[in-house]
């Protein structure tokens, strides 16, 4: 629907002649007509249709309230739930690290274990375990517990957009020294995909690969 | 005093409460010979590394914890039941650290290795260098194991460790469809 001085008009030639008469009353003599040749200008400017082709830009959408993410569910988990990667790195403070590597690292955590609810369901308890999802009233009125709010809602959110800085990642530890080197299973190997850094307790997130079974030595007939 | 150490190894798998000083909760019958057999014949198995079975037998300690009433800061509030083993050196300065999860499937017991560590107290501190989880878990764990550090160590010959027939899972080769389609046999 075109547009004829900021209003629209199904109708371009009506619009154009009231749209004129407005004009007329304020920029032209006493009988509506420009005096000056800039008001006539201005006038026929003005009353021209414009924006035929292009749509007025969509007003912005209220933003969503933060707590409306929580109760949206991955698989089995909600994020809620994964805000309880706040009781597993309890009272884990930034030291040395600035708080926005504490917090990216606390998103990382968040990933993990959303990739790892899409990957086991009902099972992730057995298999790639944390903390209660629980969390006891005191805690959860604390400061830390609404960083880790934070970081799951972020972490799903970036999922939903199709970003994962872990890229699918599903298990992580805590080291209490700065190495990378890959750890080693009984069965296998794993390597580490993300070092971040935790400080108070001089401890380093890691995120790892997904273990890889060692190739089993052919037995003796 | 191979034979010694078989018929206490029997006793404990017939009667587990009598000798089991760290077990938080009665295991059920014949339930730690499945977990040793799953310790050592899982799929991606044996879970004791060499070095603390060179001469041929394994000494360990363990805990057993099912679902609790009230669970406290450090405790799971889910319905699983879990099987915490430690498998010691034979100076008893660093270990393997095991977590199984107990569960069925149908009549058929079935254990999942939900986590592993290595456990080093060489330096008089007992640490655990596990492999899932924080802070909070590193706490669960450490509680368990200093009680398992304190108990007398069970030995048992690895031969005498048989294959029990109980389906063993572990998170290095998961299989979550067993949950509904469980296999018909799993050796």
């Amino acid at each position: 629907m075109p547009t004829i001085n900021g209003r629209y008009y199904a109708n371009p030639a009506y619009g154009s002649v009231l749209e004129r008469s407005r004009l007329g009353e304020l920029l032209g003599d006493r009988r509506g007509e420009p005096s000056q040749p800039w008001a006539a200008e201005l006038i026929d400017y003005y009353t021209q249709p414009h924006s035929v082709n292009e749509p007025p830009p969509s007003p912005t959408p209220p933003g969503m309230p933060p707590e409306a993410w929580d109760d949206m569910r991955i698989n089995k988990l909600k994020v809620r739930d994964v805000a309880n990667i706040a009781n597993e790195n309890r009272d884990v403070t930034p030291g040395k690290s600035s708080p926005e590597e504490l917090q990216q690292a606390k998103v990382a955590q968040g990933h993990a274990i959303i990739n790892a609810d899409r990957a086991f369901g009902s099972n992730r308890d057995k298999l790639a375990s944390t903390a209660p999802k629980e969390v006891t009233p005191a805690l959860g009125n604390s400061p830390q517990y609404k960083q880790a709010q934070d970081a799951a809602r972020t972490a799903f959110q970036q999922q939903l957009a199709g970003k994962d800085p872990t890229g699918g990642k599903k298990w992580f530890n805590n080291r209490s020294d700065a190495s990378t080197a890959p750890r080693h299973l009984s069965g296998g190997d794993q390597s580490v995909s993300q070092q971040m850094g935790l400080g108070s307790q001089q401890k380093y997130t890691v995120i790892y690969n997904d273990p890889v079974p060692r190739a089993k030595q052919p037995t003796k007939k | 005093m191979r034979i010694w150490r078989l018929a206490l190894f029997l006793f404990c798998c017939a009667g587990p409460q009598m000798c089991e000083p760290a077990a938080a909760q009665q295991l059920e019958k014949g339930m730690l010979g499945q977990a040793l057999d799953c310790a050592m014949h899982e799929e991606e198995s044996p879970w004791v590394p060499a070095e603390f079975r060179s001469d041929g037998f394994l000494r360990f300690t363990y805990l057993y914890e099912g679902p609790k009433a009230k669970p406290g800061p450090y405790d799971y509030d889910d319905k699983l039941y879990r099987l915490y083993l430690a498998f010691w050196n034979t100076n008893r300065t660093k270990g393997e650290f095991l977590v199984l999860t107990a569960d069925r499937t149908g009549a058929r017991r079935w254990f999942t290795v939900s986590n592993e560590g290595h456990i080093d107290r060489s330096r008089g501190e007992l640490t655990l260098d596990f492999f899932q989880g924080g802070v909070w878990t590193e706490r669960h764990y450490m509680i368990r194991l200093r009680k398992m550090a304190a108990a007398e160590a069970q030995t048992v010959s690895v031969r005498d460790v048989k294959r029990t027939g109980v389906l063993c899972d572990s998170f290095l080769n998961p299989h979550p469809e067993w949950d509904t389609q469980p296999p018909p046999r799993q050796r």
